[in-house]
């Protein structure tokens, strides 16, 4: 009787433990997010969490298709340039509604460009937006665009942008507003609590067509191997980033699908020219000729989950160069030539033989084991190397100079996520207008008559192979300066359980659940 | 009594006017501003100057300190990266995290105090070796991988128990659902195994000490049993340095055990200082700071409290 009652006990105490722990196994699509979003409006920020989650809930007036990058229509269904590539006109879809039931007409679309422009609100986007000239309804489905001058990515730019609604705003104020975001995409917002979750639940009265998810949560976990984890055991449903080694382990998992695609995020590290030695170009090589990024890029990335850049644009972009700058700029590793050229900077006296040169890192795992690759090889020559990783929200005050022109940092490593236009790209990290201490993004401070040439000349030319062949020019002459070297492109790896359907993987890691492309669903 | 704990209070508010001062100066000692992470890298000087100006960056640091000071007791004071108020996400992080570190020390005190007695009693046997042994590995092993661990084991291999996160919140804390529960128990495990191996061998330390001395040699010529002995007489003496470690433990625990908690994705307020940390949210980091900084004040002085209740003879004047 008494090992009966104690097998009872033992079977209660077990049932307990293994009762399924599917809470939202029903039409919900949870997935996970490193950082958690800063806010609920564009208009304040645009991080990549914010984003995502701006991106199901605001429709955009163009869309780029996410596996061929061609703009398709949204809002707008249709646009013409005029004869001198200055004035756009959009034509707008006609019966869109917000998630208040608002109809979307062309002054929505207006006050959504007008508000970042507009200098009071300070929009961490307006420097995007310095070719636009103004933006005006001409009916109340029709705006028009006036250009600075012919700017070929333009309509890249105006699909960043989220279309809100104007009255609402007015009525009850921006703050308000964040509190309780209105849109017209395919999901409406619940509630976000920070470090929790963020929920949307779908807008049954989406134009396009009706989302098949029922809700979406975004729920940040820290760790991106108790994603993984969490993932398997199916507590979510998606990661949009995983390390290399979680995404070759569930490569063979039965209940997980994974899949990848070339990023559009290269990693590089520069120099800072401000200074001596850095702004010596003998200096500059040595160090690139001490290293082997080949060797390094596969020991960060095992199982090709990251190729080699020799450019700066994505794989995909109809203006990479990679194969030509390879043969003409990328350096392979000379330890001799490297030793070689450290010996001349001593005797010129331009480095001191025991002087202490810091590369400056993000914190996390990759980016820093970058840093101690880049150390390691440069110390094998001679070198002496401190890295410093430091904090994201220290880190970009120090590379933007912060109090100190001249830059605390001698070699830095950041990641640069362009546009697939490749004038994004290009212009802001070699073009001298962005060198400047305090705000830019050309942070190692090149200047190049030649190169702010071919990128001024490429940014108005309209054809596509006159463009590319600027391109490839000014990247030649800017990289053979080796004050910037890329090293990799990580692939995008993300993964998804079985019972999601439909997933089309975007480069830009986006999470588009319903768009013209797809209408994700999930098993039962 | 009445007297000494006013006299605490005020020495605490004198210690949280010096925590305001000194966050607030560390946050402006460091490199650059909040803006700056907001605007990212490719905002103009311009469009830098104007989120400056928005955010009160540009105005002198004591009217800045003054705004953040009257913001936080006013309730005005709001978060950079998050649209609502910081009373109502905070409030919300502590319960979180008072939750998790209750269930750990209660836990921590229910298992450790018996394993300290146990390996003091039987000294130099197997079960005090191996109640040392336990210990040091406890103290020693990281949380964060302990934490891994419990998951990947549990969580991973058995399914047992989830991942991460706290589950049904119906009742507004976890450890009021069964779901809530099996979310808690491996944060709570990974606490608990810290907190545990440090009582544990205070306790046996402790219990040693008090064991030679002479009372105890009189109580048990008395002829009193040793169970008595021990429980009654020693246990109660050696009880006051265990009840100070828990008390400083607990401050840390409630306050937020930022690994824990980061590793495990349990929503408290250890993760919100790292997110504020990460996102260089100085309103939220400078609230947070000077809410712990209270949270440990009342502590402190809940343990002070707790000395004269185990041991008499200390007079509060």
């Amino acid at each position: 009787m008494k090992s009966i009652k104690r097998m009872f006990i033992l079977l209660v105490a077990v049932s307990l433990l293994s009762v399924s722990y599917a809470v939202l196994a029903d039409g919900t699509f949870t997935f996970a997010t490193a950082k958690d979003a800063t806010n609920t409006d564009a208009l304040r920020g645009d991080d990549h969490a914010s984003g995502m989650m701006h991106y199901l809930m605001y429709d955009q007036l163009v869309a780029f298709n996410p596996q061929t990058f061609e703009p398709a229509p949204e809002i707008a269904s249709a646009w013409s340039w005029s004869e001198d590539g200055k004035i756009l006109t959009m034509n707008l879809v006609e019966g869109v509604t917000f998630h208040n039931g608002e109809d979307l007409t062309a002054s929505d679309v207006v006050f959504s460009f007008e508000r970042i422009l507009d200098p009071e609100n300070a929009s961490p986007q307006r420097g995007n937006y310095a070719w636009l000239i103004s933006i005006d309804a001409l009916d109340d489905y029709t705006v028009q665009f006036t250009l600075e001058y012919p700017f070929v990515a333009a309509l890249e730019f105006i699909s960043l942008v989220m279309i809100v609604p104007e009255e609402t705003i007015q009525e009850i104020g921006q703050e308000a507003f964040e509190l309780h975001p209105i849109g017209s995409g395919p999901f409406k917002f619940v509630e976000w609590i920070k470090g929790e979750r963020y929920v949307l639940e779908r807008n049954d009265d989406y134009w396009m067509k009706t989302p098949l998810i029922e809700r979406v949560v975004m729920r940040p976990i820290p760790e991106l191997s108790v994603q993984a984890l969490e993932l398997e055991t199916g507590g979510i449903d998606m990661v949009y980033e995983m390390a290399p080694t979680d995404y070759l382990r569930l490569q063979s998992s039965d209940d997980v699908t994974t899949m990848s695609a070339d990023g559009f995020s290269y990693t590089y590290f520069s120099f800072n020219l401000s200074r001596s030695p850095m702004n010596d170009a003998r200096f500059r090589q040595a160090v690139v000729y001490a290293l082997d990024l080949d060797g390094a890029t596969s020991a960060l990335f095992p199982g090709g989950t990251a190729s080699r850049a020799y450019g700066q644009l994505p794989k995909q972009s109809w203006a990479n160069a990679d194969e030509y700058l390879q043969g003409k700029v990328t350096l392979s590793q000379d330890l001799d030539k490297a030793r070689d050229l450290r010996s001349e900077l001593i005797e010129d006296g331009v480095i001191d033989e025991d002087q202490v040169f810091t590369i400056w890192t993000p914190t996390d795992d990759v980016r820093t084991s970058l840093g101690t690759i880049l150390a390691t090889a440069m110390q094998q020559v001679g070198f002496r190397v401190e890295v410093k990783p430091t904090e994201w929200g220290t880190y970009i005050p120090v590379l933007l100079r912060q109090g100190n022109p001249e830059g605390e940092w001698d070699i830095m490593i950041l990641s640069y996520t362009g546009l697939f236009d490749p004038d994004y790209t290009l212009y802001k990290v070699w073009h001298s207008s962005h060198a400047f201490p305090g705000t830019n993004s050309n942070l190692h401070m090149y200047m190049n008559e030649d190169v702010d040439a071919l990128l001024d000349q490429a940014r108005r030319a309209g054809d596509q192979v006159v463009r590319r062949a600027l391109y490839q020019e000014a990247q030649e002459i800017a990289l053979s300066s080796y004050s910037v070297v890329p090293v990799y492109i990580a692939r995008v790896m993300q993964a998804t359980t079985n019972r999601v359907h439909d997933f089309i993987l975007d480069p830009r890691s986006f999470i588009g659940l319903c768009n013209q492309w797809t209408n994700v669903w999930l098993d039962e | 009594m009445a007297g000494y704990i006013i006299r605490r209070c005020l020495q605490s508010l004198l210690v949280l006017v010096a925590v305001t001062v000194l966050i607030f100066g560390i946050l402006k000692l460091a490199p650059g501003n909040a803006a700056q992470v907001m605007a990212g890298l490719s905002a103009t000087p311009e469009d830098l100057a104007a989120i400056e100006h928005r955010m009160g960056l540009d105005r002198p640091v004591h009217v800045q300190y003054w705004k953040f000071i009257t913001g936080l007791f006013s309730g005005t004071l709001k978060p950079a990266t998050f649209p609502d108020s910081m009373i109502g996400l905070v409030g919300r992080k502590l319960l979180a995290s008072v939750e998790l570190g209750f269930v750990a020390i209660v836990a921590a005190v229910l298992l450790s105090i018996p394993a300290g007695i146990i390996a003091a009693v039987y000294r130099n046997t197997v079960w005090d070796y191996g109640i040392s042994v336990l210990s040091l590995a406890g103290i020693s092993i990281p949380v964060f991988w302990i934490a891994l661990m419990l998951m990947v084991v549990f969580g991973g291999w058995l399914k047992w128990l989830p991942i991460s996160g706290r589950g049904d919140l119906r009742f507004g804390l976890s450890i009021l659902t069964a779901d809530g529960w099996r979310h808690i128990l491996i944060p709570a495990m990974s606490l608990t195994l810290i907190q545990m191996a440090m009582n544990a061998r205070l306790t046996r330390s402790c219990l040693l000490e008090v064991l030679q001395l002479d009372y105890i040699k009189t109580a048990r010529s008395k002829g009193l049993r040793e169970i008595v002995v021990i429980l009654k007489h020693a246990f109660r003496n050696a009880l006051l340095p265990v009840v100070t470690n828990v008390g400083l433990t607990a401050g840390m625990v409630f306050a937020g055990a930022i690994l824990t908690e980061t590793v495990t994705a349990w929503p408290g307020i250890g993760r919100l200082v790292y997110q504020a940390i990460v996102q260089r949210d100085e309103p939220l980091l400078f609230g947070l700071t000077v809410i712990i900084a209270l949270f440990y004040q009342v502590t402190y002085l809940g343990v002070d409290l707790l000395y004269g209740y185990l041991n008499p003879t200390i007079v509060y004047d």
